[in-house]
This record gives structure tokens, C-alpha cells and sequence, in this order.
């Protein structure tokens, strides 16, 4: 990765862009019939628990309809966000989205907390140049692959969410490996029968003892290693052994909020290189995806006056890696 | 006439229209700084990020993981590590309601139960209440095994007692008097029993006793 280079991953946070407006609107949408006991000013918290000082935008809120104002606001603004993208409707959705955490900071999950941090660190990205409307148009005003002062914040926000996503998992992989009953390979048993997170009963499946070995040691050593694939060729395969862990997790346990976050710090991850081979494997789609992801890119890097320091070569989809990274 | 010098730019101003003269700057912003001093900031960027997320975070990682401390940069990623939950806690929720022919009536709730079904009907789009019961569940348990009384925790039991008044409207609407919370722990059952088929005993880890019906609070929306 070149931090002073042209914008790198750029489908990727297109991607992440989608799904952490997503998992907002999902947050507001799924909380929607209880937010007036959550976060409202008359809500259970009681005093100083509210927010525990914290600023925020619904300390402003001191009224029933002023709340549901900044609550409807920021379900628009994550919306938004989700289908745009760009810098300013970033800032909105995290203003509305950190707003909502300082009113009451227990109901966010980790996911929550990933997606709360991710909002800020988007604001220095570009998160439109793929997957929203006029996103081609955008791309051809912008002269992507070209180097300015944007693209090196874009470049560090890039750096920083593969950054917080590592830390995700590292220190989720640690602290598993450092506990007796992980070590054990049993940890998932006890988990299962959790009733907050019982929403399919698979104590069966885990009575099994080879079957909660393995899946205890898999999940401890999917966390650990992601930090150390991310450089080598095990990337794919472990973002997406991530990714399917995710997915089963929110099906047995209803994380769908956590899930969306996640596969967000995921696909930040992946290169745009990444992207034709895992959404199209046979040769012609890796072709027409690598089309409509970077070579129209390409095409602009060869036509622009720019130095040769950042000019982008026209090369095939397998070497396009050495150029972004 | 070379792009990105400041004569290219001044052209632009007198020539074009706004959005040129904005990336005729941007382009000249991006010449001036090399790629060495912009490699620079960006590491620099990046390392004060990694430095503030660690000065934040670090000591409550190290020291109780379970633990959160509010700051901007929190988070907490145990995710069931170490040593995940090892009870399931319940509260009982008991309701003490007016009856004009007569005494007042008592009903009881199972209010965790109540809030987890709720939860599982709605599978794709859960809400938080669980956490709501849960996570105040947690708090009583904490301060019970710390060997405090929970009464010199009055944000803590204020809290509680607006939660179960909360729900008690949903019960018994405005005809509530008071209410009363039981906070039971039932003990997962550990890998090597798991073929054990009797009923694991419940304790009884906290009762509130009755506390005034607090009318000041949103309705909870699910009994």
C-alpha cells in the first residue's frame, strides 16, 4: 500500500459504506417501537446513567417531539449514507449515530461499536466511487487514480478501518486463547445455552465433543490469523471463512446487527483486485467485473496529464495487485 | 505551462468556472507536498490513531475486560472471552395493581422470558430489550457478588425500578401501584453433564421488595 499513492480500496469501502448504513438504519429501524423507552427523555435510565456524560446531540432532546426529530433524522441520514455515500452524509450518520450511543452506551454490541468508530473514520474516505447513483460520473469528475490531498486521507482511513478491524479480531482471539474453557474446546457449549442468544437451540450440535472442538479451535484460529493473512494469499479465503462465521452467528444468535458490521470491516479489507474473483469465479465475469471496477480507471490514469509517479499502467487482473498495495 | 504551478492556477481562477479552479488547487496541493512528506503525514495520521486507541483502551483491556470506560475511542472485544456467561439471569417481574371491588391484585411476570420471545419473533430485526433486562440483571448481579447492598447504588436500583414500572404499564396500565423485581441466576449446565436430564436448581440472587409504580416513563411495548 502506498499511502501517498492514488485511492486504494476503493470497492471495498463502497462496500463498507453500504453495510454500516445499513446496520444504522437496521439499529434504528429494529429499536423503532421501543425508542422512546431506550433513549427517550423519559426512558428507564434514570439521572446521570443516561448517557453517563457522554455529549451528544439528544442532549438537546428535552421534549418528546425533539426526540423523535433527531431519532427520525439520523434513520435518514444512515439511510442516506447507505445509498449515497460521500463525506458529508458520513459526518451525519456518525454525528446521528454517536448521538444515539452517548444516550445510552449499553445497548451497543461490539458490532455497534465498530460501526460507531467506522462512521468517523469514513468521513476522511471515499465511500461513493462505487455502488450509488451517478457513482460512474463521480468517478470521471474525480480523475480516480489520481493523487491529491483526498487521497491521502482517503488512503489513511483505508489504513485505520483494516487497523480497527485487526484490533477486532486480535484481541477477541487472545482473549479466547488465554481462557481455560476455550482451551478446552467446550467454550461454545456453555455459549449455546445462553437464552439472550438462543434463537435456533444448537446445544445438540455442540454436545458432540469433535464437533465443539472444532468449531471452538476454528473460531479462535479464523480471529488470530486475520491479521497476518491480510499480506499473503490466505486473505480471501480467511475473510470469507470470517464472513460465513458471521453470517451462521447471526442465523443461531440473531447478531444480524453485529454481522453487518462486521462483513463492513471485512470488506474494507479486501483489495479491489479481491472483488471479480470472489463475486465472479468463471473467466468472463472476472473480466467484465474487473471492467466496471478498474478499468475505466485505468483508461482515466492514461489520459490524464499527471507525473509519472502516479500514473496507473493498463495491466491485467493479476498484477493490478503490485499497483494498489 | 506546467500543471500544478501556481501561473496554471491563476489562469484557471481568471478562466474557468468554480469546480476547475477547485481541482486545478487540489492538483497543485497534491504536486507542492512530495510523495515523501505526504507519506509522512499519512503515517503520522495513522499513528496517532493507533496511539490514542491504545492509551484508551489498553488499561481497561488489561486490567478487567469486561469492563467499559466511557471515552470516545471505547471498545471492548471479548466477544464471550475470557470465561463467557456462565448463568442465565432472569427477572421475575411482580405487579401490584388496583382492584376497586377489592385487595389489591399481584401478578407475576416472567419479564426476561417475556422480552427474549419478543426478541425471536422479530428474528431479523431483534430489538435491544434484552440487553435493557439483561445488562441491569448483570449490574444487580455485580454489585450483589461484591458484597454491597444494591440501595447505595440508587442510580443503579432507580433505573431497575423504572424499567419494571415500564413493563408493568404494559400489564396492568394506570391501575399499578407498585412493583417488584426478582432477579434469579440459573446456572448453565457445564460439557462433561451434558447428558445429565434432571433440572438445574435456580437461585435467587436479588429482590428489590416493593417500589413505588414510577409513572414518569415511556411504556416498555412488550407484555
Amino acid at each position: 500500500m502506498r499511502l501517498a499513492g492514488p485511492e486504494f480500496h476503493l470497492y471495498g469501502v463502497a462496500v463498507a459504506r453500504v453495510l454500516v448504513g445499513a446496520a444504522g438504519v437496521h439499529h434504528y429501524l429494529s429499536n423503532y417501537a421501543h425508542r422512546a423507552f431506550m433513549f427517550g427523555p423519559r426512558s428507564y435510565l434514570a439521572g446521570a446513567r443516561a448517557g453517563d456524560g457522554i455529549p451528544g446531540l439528544y442532549d438537546l432532546t428535552t421534549g418528546p417531539i425533539a426526540f423523535d426529530v433527531a431519532y427520525h433524522a439520523g434513520l435518514l441520514a444512515a439511510f442516506a449514507f447507505a445509498v449515497f455515500g460521500g463525506r458529508a452524509l458520513a459526518l451525519a450518520h456518525a454525528v446521528f449515530f454517536w448521538s444515539l450511543h452517548a444516550r445510552n452506551p449499553a445497548l451497543f454490541d461490539g458490532g455497534d461499536a465498530f460501526g460507531r468508530i467506522a462512521a468517523v473514520i469514513m468521513i476522511l474516505a471515499v465511500t461513493n466511487a462505487y455502488l450509488s447513483p451517478g457513482a460512474r460520473r463521480q468517478r470521471r469528475e474525480r480523475h480516480v487514480g489520481q493523487v491529491r490531498w483526498t487521497s491521502l486521507l482517503h488512503n489513511c482511513a483505508v489504513v485505520m478501518l483494516i487497523i480497527q478491524i485487526a484490533i477486532v479480531y486480535i484481541s477477541a482471539g487472545l482473549f479466547k486463547a488465554m481462557d481455560p474453557l476455550w482451551q478446552a474446546g467446550t467454550a461454545l457449549h456453555r455459549i449455546a445455552q445462553l437464552e439472550d442468544y438462543r434463537f435456533v437451540d444448537w446445544v445438540g450440535v455442540v454436545s458432540n465433543p469433535a464437533a465443539v472442538t472444532i468449531a471452538s479451535y476454528a473460531t479462535v484460529a479464523l480471529e488470530l490469523a486475520f491479521p497476518f493473512a491480510l499480506a499473503t494469499r490466505l486473505r480471501r479465503p480467511v475473510i470469507v471463512s470470517l464472513a460465513t462465521m458471521h453470517a451462521v452467528l447471526a442465523v443461531l444468535m440473531g447478531l444480524v446487527g453485529f454481522a453487518l458490521h462486521m462483513w463492513a470491516g471485512l470488506a474494507v479489507c479486501l483489495r479491489d483486485t479481491d472483488w471479480p474473483r470472489l463475486l465472479d469465479t468463471d473467466k468472463e465475469g472476472v473480466a467484465r467485473l474487473s471492467a466496471s471496477v478498474d478499468l475505466d480507471l485505468h483508461a482515466e490514469a492514461l489520459t490524464d496529464p499527471l507525473p509519472e509517479l502516479v500514473r496507473v499502467p493498463l495491466v491485467d487482473v493479476g498484477t493490478v495487485d503490485e499497483r494498489h498495495e | 505551462m506546467a500543471a500544478g504551478t501556481p501561473a496554471a492556477a491563476a489562469t484557471a481562477v481568471a478562466a474557468a468556472p468554480a469546480e476547475n479552479v477547485r481541482k486545478v488547487f487540489e492538483r497543485a496541493e497534491a504536486d507542492r507536498l512530495g510523495p515523501l512528506a505526504r507519506t509522512r503525514i499519512g503515517v503520522a495520521i495513522v499513528a496517532a490513531f493507533i496511539a490514542a486507541t491504545i492509551a484508551m483502551n489498553a488499561p481497561s483491556w488489561l486490567n478487567d475486560p469486561g469492563s467499559i470506560e466511557r471515552h470516545p475511542l471505547e471498545q471492548r472485544w471479548n466477544l464471550f472471552a475470557p470465561d463467557p456467561p456462565s448463568a442465565n439471569l432472569t427477572t421475575l417481574l411482580l405487579v401490584r395493581s388496583r382492584n376497586g371491588r377489592g385487595p389489591d391484585e399481584v401478578r407475576s411476570i416472567d419479564l426476561s422470558a417475556a422480552v427474549r420471545d419478543n426478541s425471536r419473533s422479530q428474528r431479523l430485526h431483534a430489538p435491544k430489550l434484552v440487553r435493557v433486562v439483561t445488562k441491569l440483571n448483570v449490574a444487580l448481579e455485580d454489585v450483589v457478588e461484591d458484597g454491597e447492598a444494591v440501595r447505595d447504588h440508587p442510580e443503579l436500583l432507580e433505573s431497575y425500578r423504572r424499567m419494571l414500572s415500564a413493563a408493568a404499564v404494559d400489564a396492568a396500565g394506570s391501575r399499578v401501584v407498585s412493583v417488584r423485581g426478582l432477579v434469579v441466576r440459573g446456572a448453565v449446565r457445564p460439557f462433561h453433564h451434558r447428558s445429565v436430564r434432571s433440572i438445574d436448581p435456580e437461585e435467587l440472587l436479588y429482590d428489590s421488595g416493593w417500589m413505588d409504580f414510577s409513572s414518569d416513563v415511556e411504556p416498555m411495548k412488550v407484555l
